[in-house]
């Protein structure tokens, strides 16, 4: 064969297999609402940056016909690319081949680019959209969900790992997502669980829709699995494009550092926050008024939304936020809040992104349900996470405190750097009604009038107790400061804590109460 | 972003919170304490088998109820000895976990 010819054999066999399933299932994926996988890589990454490999990958399926079927790239394309001009490496699941479905090839073209990103230090994308395990296959499309889990914990803390669901990912496949960072999905179109509607109606006798079962809605409000949440593809993939730009390639480099940039708007905060302590206030605006161009990047915005997470810049630095909100919940910590934040404090510890923490919040919710949840076992991961993380880590408390709570928001007695506190902090051992009730139970009971009593007693509790000099005078806290000078406090010290060093007692690894 | 709005109140150590309250905790379900005599159903599945009669005296240990969950038949046993008082479900039914299966005195 002439060079020529081989070639046009190339360009020939390449022009095949990039056809995806054909134009009948293309035309239906678009007919779900969906973009293809080739589409999605190309909007998701830099214009022209996609490299493909294992273009040519077939499946070795013998039973069932199968070796008669012709399945191009096995069902998905996998590659390196850029985001922003730093390298990522993608894998994209095909639907229109065979439902995007797992044989052992097509789980080894993902475990090959995986292992190409945890060698090279380059964060890992991975596209969901497939019917689950290739039946025919049998155990070898067991073997390769394995082999993809393995990898996904392997890389855990190494390589920022990113899942997206865009289709349906259920079974077993949806456990790769859920060993990832961070899971994005959209509306109408993802679709995750373990076991589907068919087999709940066989089973239970319940009938209930995919999209109720585990849609993107489902998925970012109730079961916390997946954390953010788009309308269209196209959202997503800025949304995704945004995260990257906060975090670092891998767990050995630092985050890039941008463009210093003010708050927004000279927001007065103590403007914000009601004298009252039972007053609501949203946490959010807070943070906008201190760090960089009034940004901030949350996490989870729909699930426990009585904590907040999120990254934000302070000085051009990424930095992750966790915050009581006062306006969800009176802030309190609970099963839910307490998964949320500690997850998202090993992320940062991992990635050396230092933690900012701004508490308000009165303690943890009281109930039989949150009890009988394990909020012990939850709640303790909340203290595991931050006593663990060696990243610097600064506290404010704005405004309440109070008793396990306290301890638990990264408190100078969990390791904390700095702990500042605004004059109108309240630290204590609870809040002053519950303490007043209890320290003078019998003074008011024997009062002639009781309530006249109780009132003077919580109003001479909170004078004592619920401020932040008693804490200042234990040394607890390391300054009171004024709330505008805020921002410039976290700067000063995270230049300070710029060559941290803290070493641990040499271990394989902890045992966090998962 | 939530806005300031549908507040409600939450008490936490006698301190009435003002706050919006999550679907979650709005329907969270009222603990009901099991009552000792019943048998609750521990998994989802469908009834095989009643063994025991009512009014049928039982040892502990002795086969109750063979129910038909997660691909076997699992013998539902008695926890100590008694008399089969009233049973609640018949044979096909299908259960789902917390139902009482039946009572014993």
């Amino acid at each position: 064969m002439s060079l020529k010819n081989k070639i046009l054999e190339f360009f020939n066999k390449k022009a095949k297999v990039t056809t995806l399933g054909g134009q009948k299932a293309i035309d239906k994926q678009y007919a779900m609402g969906k973009m293809t996988a080739r589409d999605r890589i190309k909007e998701l990454l830099d214009p022209d940056s996609f490299h493909e490999y294992d273009l040519f990958v077939v499946h070795h399926s013998k039973d069932f016909d199968m070796e008669k079927k012709e399945l191009h790239a096995d069902g998905v394309i996998t590659g390196t690319g850029t985001i922003a001009g730093k390298p990522v490496c993608i894998f994209a699941q095909d639907f229109t081949v065979a439902g995007g479905s797992l044989g052992l090839m097509h789980a080894r073209k993902i475990t090959k680019v995986m292992d190409h990103a945890i060698k090279f230090g380059i964060p890992l994308i991975g596209i969901n959209d497939s019917g689950g395990a290739r039946i025919q296959e049998g155990v070898n499309s067991l073997a390769g969900y394995g082999e993809i889990f393995y990898r996904n914990t392997i890389a855990s803390g190494v390589i920022p790992q990113i899942s997206v669901i865009l289709g349906p990912c259920a079974g077993g496949a949806v456990y790769s997502p859920a060993l990832t960072d961070f899971v994005f999905v959209v509306d109408k179109i993802s679709k995750m669980f373990i076991t589907g509607p068919e087999v709940i109606k066989t089973v239970l006798g319940e009938e209930i829709s995919m999209e109720d079962l585990g849609g993107a809605r489902v998925q970012t409000e109730i079961t916390g699995n997946a954390h953010f949440f788009a309308h269209t593809e196209l959202e997503c993939f800025d949304q995704i494009r945004n995260l990257m730009s906060y975090i670092p390639s891998n767990n050995n480099v630092k985050a890039d550092h941008t463009a210093v940039k003010q708050p927004k708007s000279v927001v007065a905060i103590d403007k914000i926050i009601p004298a009252e302590p039972s007053k609501p206030y949203d946490m959010r605006h807070i943070i906008k008024a201190i760090f960089d161009d009034s940004n901030f990047f949350e996490i989870q915005e729909n699930w426990a939304a009585n904590i907040v997470i999120g990254f934000a810049r302070l000085n051009g630095e990424t930095v992750g936020i966790v915050g009581n909100q006062p306006l969800v919940l009176a802030g309190v910590l609970d099963v839910d809040s307490s998964d949320k934040a500690a997850r998202f404090i090993r992320y940062c510890d991992a990635y050396s992104i230092p933690l900012v923490t701004l508490v308000d919040l009165p303690g943890y919710l009281p109930g039989i349900d949150q009890e009988h949840a394990g909020v012990i076992r939850h709640g303790a991961k909340i203290l595991y996470s931050y006593s663990e993380a060696t990243v610097p880590k600064v506290t404010v408390i704005l405004r309440k405190a109070y008793g396990g709570g306290y301890i638990a928001m990264c408190s100078r007695h969990l390791g904390a750097d700095f702990v500042f506190a605004w004059p109108t902090a309240e630290i204590a051992v609870m809040g002053p009604e519950g303490a007043a009730n209890i320290i003078f139970r019998s003074e008011i009971a024997n009062s002639p009038n009781p309530e006249l009593t109780r009132k003077l007693k919580v109003q001479e509790y909170s004078e004592k107790f619920a401020n932040p000099y008693v804490a200042a005078a234990n040394g607890h806290i390391d300054a009171v400061i004024n709330p505008g000078e805020t921002r410039d406090y976290l700067i000063h010290v995270l230049k300070n804590s710029q060559n941290k060093t803290e070493l641990r007692p040499t271990k394989k690894h902890g045992i966090p109460p998962f | 972003m939530i806005e300031n709005k549908n507040l409600s109140s939450i008490i936490i150590d006698d301190t009435v919170y003002e706050a919006q309250l999550t679907k979650k905790y709005l329907e969270r379900k009222k603990y009901v304490p099991l009552d000792p005599n019943k048998i609750y159903d521990a998994i989802p599945g469908v009834v095989h088998e009643i063994v025991a009669r009512p009014g049928q005296s039982i040892k502990k240990g002795e086969r109750l109820v063979v129910l038909e969950a997660m691909k076997m038949m699992n013998n539902i046993i008695s926890p100590r000895n008694g008399k089969v008082k009233e049973i609640f479900v018949k044979e096909g039914d299908m259960v789902t976990k917390g139902t009482a299966l039946l009572e014993i005195e």
